[in-house]
């Protein structure tokens, strides 16, 4: 089965600035994959044009099979793009929103009646239907701007930050409402900040380094740390001051302080190998630290990225994880991403095309 | 798309949607124009001025027809003094206040990132623009039908020319479309620069020129809509016909600025461009050769405006239509291909086709000499542009600024040399082709026409070759385009 997004060697340049800078990825029909990176990484360029507003400067990019340059209304009628920022109309209800979208998508008559009930209905918006749309808070916005995008009941879903800027509750009520849709079947491609949620909610992660792909895998074998970069982390709390587990682990380089905690710290040993965990308590009791409680804690997906990262930093950029379906053809991806030939023609000198004013772009100053 | 479950045991009752509410307007017209009528209807601009107007000109009427009734003789020119304050009233209204309410009409947009949203529907760019303006036009053509009832009303005070007044009426409607369209478009182009310098110079001109010239010579304008004289008439439906292009050309150019570049405007707004400077030009040959020749001018700036100022890159998809069209087609790609650089080229088609024509119509060596100062004109800014700001983003203010500049700086010198006599300030700034203008004219007295043609071909002619300097390089790169494109799928 051909996968739902499939990226292929992927170039945005903006100038001087490699935006996305040799992207693979596949993402299989019916799946919620998370992409994870730093402001600037290239997740809302790569989003952008998988969702036809932007363009590659090399490489391919398909949705559903259908090419985002050469069929951009084919695509356009398969994904439902949520950005990370927008505002709403000035004088416009909510109703009214919904249906002007659902009007410009073409519905019409009892068709447009229907499938602004049912968003209504998915989104719970009934009870702001009269409300202006511009005087919504973030929670009802965001759930405004989903059912926006559900309208025309699109196959993929581009998600870019949807729960940025969010109280509690309404994080809650829009991953509720984001499962709901991977039950369905829906391929979900989601951005956070909010590592801890996006590994309940997806079954694979990307994560994003300036411009490149460093890591592409599912949420769980990075909490175990079974993935090439891990470690294993380990809580340490001690009858005494915390700092006495910080000025031990100064004098033990193989191990590091992860976080300083109230009654201790977290720490983290290159390797999972009981016997060196068994070895590293013995010498911490022998060497006076007051030990009361030391035991193995799972890794997070931001201890994970933060991993990836660093380890990034010591041995260089890593090639971009192999795609899982065939190279398209006309175009020769044998080679890794890392080992992609430079562009054959200097970068152009203008903006993103879509927007003519640049502001347009990413109004967070994302790229 | 499930409904979302509700997980308590009892689920609360909702009352029903207000979805009758959105059956407000028929599903036949633009979602755009929909969209549009139910905010603009809203804002206190319109609602304010349409019961300002109202006020106004009830006022007028309730002083005139006690004036009118105690002097009985003088009710004819009550009833005309009542003529020019109506039209006054709505010249400002539709004139000055409903175009300048376009001016933020796309530019709000991007600024509440609603665009791309839009742009993601099967709403093209073209439709989007189209439906801003329509529903301003559509919000001043309620305030024609609310004026109306005055107009009849002033019937009664006599003196009147019913269908001359009538028409005066309309074609004010037309034009504030086309002014309307004007501020839509350059709403499009992000460049508060140029918004702004619409804002303050061009209200503030029509705000001057309405009550202080428009009003005092209505009766001109009357006369002139009376259609009695053949001229009168053929020049009463160029307007007309000018309106109407303007109106596309401005929408078009603000399509342009929001579209994706995968969407090709370029062509057709040029072909277009030209169908109409051709047939304007040897239409009005019956009015007049210097008019034909003032209008194809005209015609061809506002065509230059866009082809000098277009964004030079377009992905390979845009080369499909040409390919397929065979190795002809192919070959007049290179002028019609989005972007400046092949708006150059197409420049020296205008070039060519203007001068062609006329040979054909047998001009003077004078009309010769306005064409290649008026060309020269077009080219200057976007000689500058090449030389001092060849990486700009924003080559549609830059160029529109220069212009103004030079038109600012031809005036202050034409004043200056008519005030002192001196020709050397003249000659000093020659280098702008507007000042050939004034220069020639100095000229013609002592020089030859063939030398001031001569002069005036050099300087447009080098600032002609800067442009294409700069524009050859990447219309060199068009053949690759067409190789992806072709690479890419059958074409």
């Amino acid at each position: 089965m051909s996968a739902a997004i499939s990226v292929r060697n992927m170039f945005r340049y903006f100038g001087p600035l490699k935006a996305v800078d040799g992207v693979s990825f596949d993402i299989p029909h019916g799946s919620v994959c998370g992409f994870v990176g730093a402001n600037g990484a290239g997740k809302t360029t790569t989003m952008r044009i998988l969702a036809t507003l932007d363009y590659p400067t090399m490489g391919s990019a398909e949705v559903c099979g259908f090419n985002v340059v050469n069929h951009p209304d084919k695509v356009r009628s398969l994904i439902g793009w949520m950005p990370d920022h927008f505002g709403n109309y000035e004088h416009m209800t909510v109703l009214e929103y919904l249906d002007f979208y659902a009007r410009a998508l073409g519905y019409k008559g009892e068709e447009r009646r229907r499938r602004i009930e049912e968003v209504m209905n998915f989104a719970d918006l009934g009870p702001l239907a009269d409300r202006l749309s511009n005087k919504l808070s973030k929670g009802m916005t965001q759930r405004l701007c989903l059912g926006r995008v559900l309208i025309h009941d699109p196959q993929v879903l581009i998600m870019d930050e949807p729960a940025a800027g969010l109280d509690p509750r309404a994080r809650v009520e829009l991953k509720h409402l984001i499962r709901i849709l991977a039950e369905e079947g829906k391929t979900i491609f989601i951005s956070s900040h909010i590592l801890s949620e996006l590994g309940e909610m997806c079954d694979s992660l990307l994560f994003v380094n300036a411009g490149r792909i460093v890591h592409h895998g599912d949420a769980e074998s990075l909490k175990l740390g079974s993935d090439a970069t891990g470690g294993v982390y380990y809580d340490i709390q001690v009858d005494a001051k915390p700092e006495s587990v910080s000025d031990w682990a100064i004098l033990n380089p193989d191990i590091e302080i992860v976080e300083s905690r109230k009654r201790g710290a977290r720490i983290r040993i290159p390797t999972a190998d009981p016997a060196q965990a068994a070895g590293l308590l013995s010498r911490m009791v022998r060497d006076g630290v007051r030990v009361v409680e030391f035991h193995r804690e799972e890794r997070n997906l931001e201890d994970a990225f933060i991993d990836i990262l660093s380890q990034i930093e010591q041995d260089g950029m890593p090639a971009s994880p192999p795609p899982l379906a065939q190279p398209q053809p006309g175009r020769d991806l044998s080679a890794p991403a890392s080992a992609a030939p430079p562009p054959p023609f200097p970068p152009p000198p203008q903006a993103p095309p879509i927007s003519p004013n640049p502001a347009v772009q990413h109004p967070d100053g994302g790229t | 798309m499930a409904e979302r479950k509700h997980s308590a045991a009892t689920p609360p009752t909702l009352p029903p949607l207000p979805l009758q509410r959105i059956n407000d307007f028929s599903d036949k017209l633009s979602p755009m124009l929909v969209k549009e009528l139910r905010q603009g209807l809203r804002t206190n601009t319109f609602v304010v001025l349409f019961l300002v107007l109202q006020a106004l000109l009830a006022l007028v009427l309730l002083i005139a027809g006690p004036i009118a009734a105690s002097e009985a003789g003088s009710a004819g020119a009550a009833g005309q003094v009542v003529s020019k304050i109506i039209f006054c009233i709505y010249a400002l209204g539709v004139l000055v206040v409903q175009p300048l309410r376009g001016i933020s009409a796309i530019a709000s947009e991007p600024k509440q990132n609603t665009t791309d949203l839009m742009v993601l529907t099967r709403l093209s760019a073209w439709r989007i623009m189209r439906g801003k303006w329509s529903s301003l036009v559509s919000q001043t053509a309620l305030i024609v039908l609310a004026i109306l009832p005055y107009l009849i009303l002033r019937y009664i005070f006599g003196g009147m020319q019913l269908f001359a007044e009538l028409t005066l009426m309309f074609y004010l409607f037309v034009i504030s479309g086309a002014l309307t369209a004007f501020t839509v478009g350059i709403s499009a182009l992000g460049s508060s620069l140029i918004r702004g310098l619409v804002v303050v110079g061009g209200s503030a001109y029509l705000m001057i020129y309405i009550p202080f010239s428009f009003t005092p010579s209505l009766g001109v304008f009357i006369d002139l809509l009376s259609f009695s004289r053949q001229d009168e008439t053929l020049a009463a439906l160029g307007i007309l016909a000018m309106a109407v292009y303007v109106s596309y050309f401005f929408l078009e150019l603000g399509a342009t600025a929001i579209a994706p570049t995968s969407e090709n405007h370029s062509t057709r707004k040029r072909l277009i461009g030209l169908a109409v400077l051709v047939v304007s030009f040897l239409l009005l040959q019956f009015l007049n050769p210097a008019t034909a020749l003032t209008v194809a001018l005209v015609v061809a700036a506002l065509i230059s405006l866009d082809l000098f100022t277009e964004n030079a890159e377009f992905p390979a998809i845009v080369c499909r239509p040409f390919l397929r069209a065979g190795p002809f087609v192919r070959l007049g790609s290179r002028l019609l291909y989005p972007g400046w650089a092949s708006g150059s080229l197409f420049f020296l088609l205008l070039i060519g086709v203007l001068t062609a024509l006329l040979f054909l119509t047998h001009s003077t060596i004078q009309s010769f000499i306005d064409l290649a100062v008026g060309f020269g004109i077009m080219v200057f800014p976007a000689a500058m542009i090449q030389l001092f700001a060849r990486h700009s983003r924003n080559r549609f203010t830059i160029y529109l600024t220069l212009m103004v500049v030079c038109a600012v700086l031809t005036a202050i010198l034409t004043t200056l040399h008519l005030a002192v006599g001196e020709k050397l300030l003249l000659w000093i700034f020659s280098f702008i082709p507007m000042v050939l203008f004034p220069l020639s004219e100095e000229l013609s007295s002592s020089t030859s026409q063939g030398s001031i043609l001569f002069l005036s071909l050099v300087i447009s002619g080098t600032y002609l070759l800067i442009v294409l300097a700069g524009a050859f390089p990447r219309i060199a790169k068009f053949s690759a385009l067409e190789e992806e494109s072709l690479a890419e799928g059958e074409p």
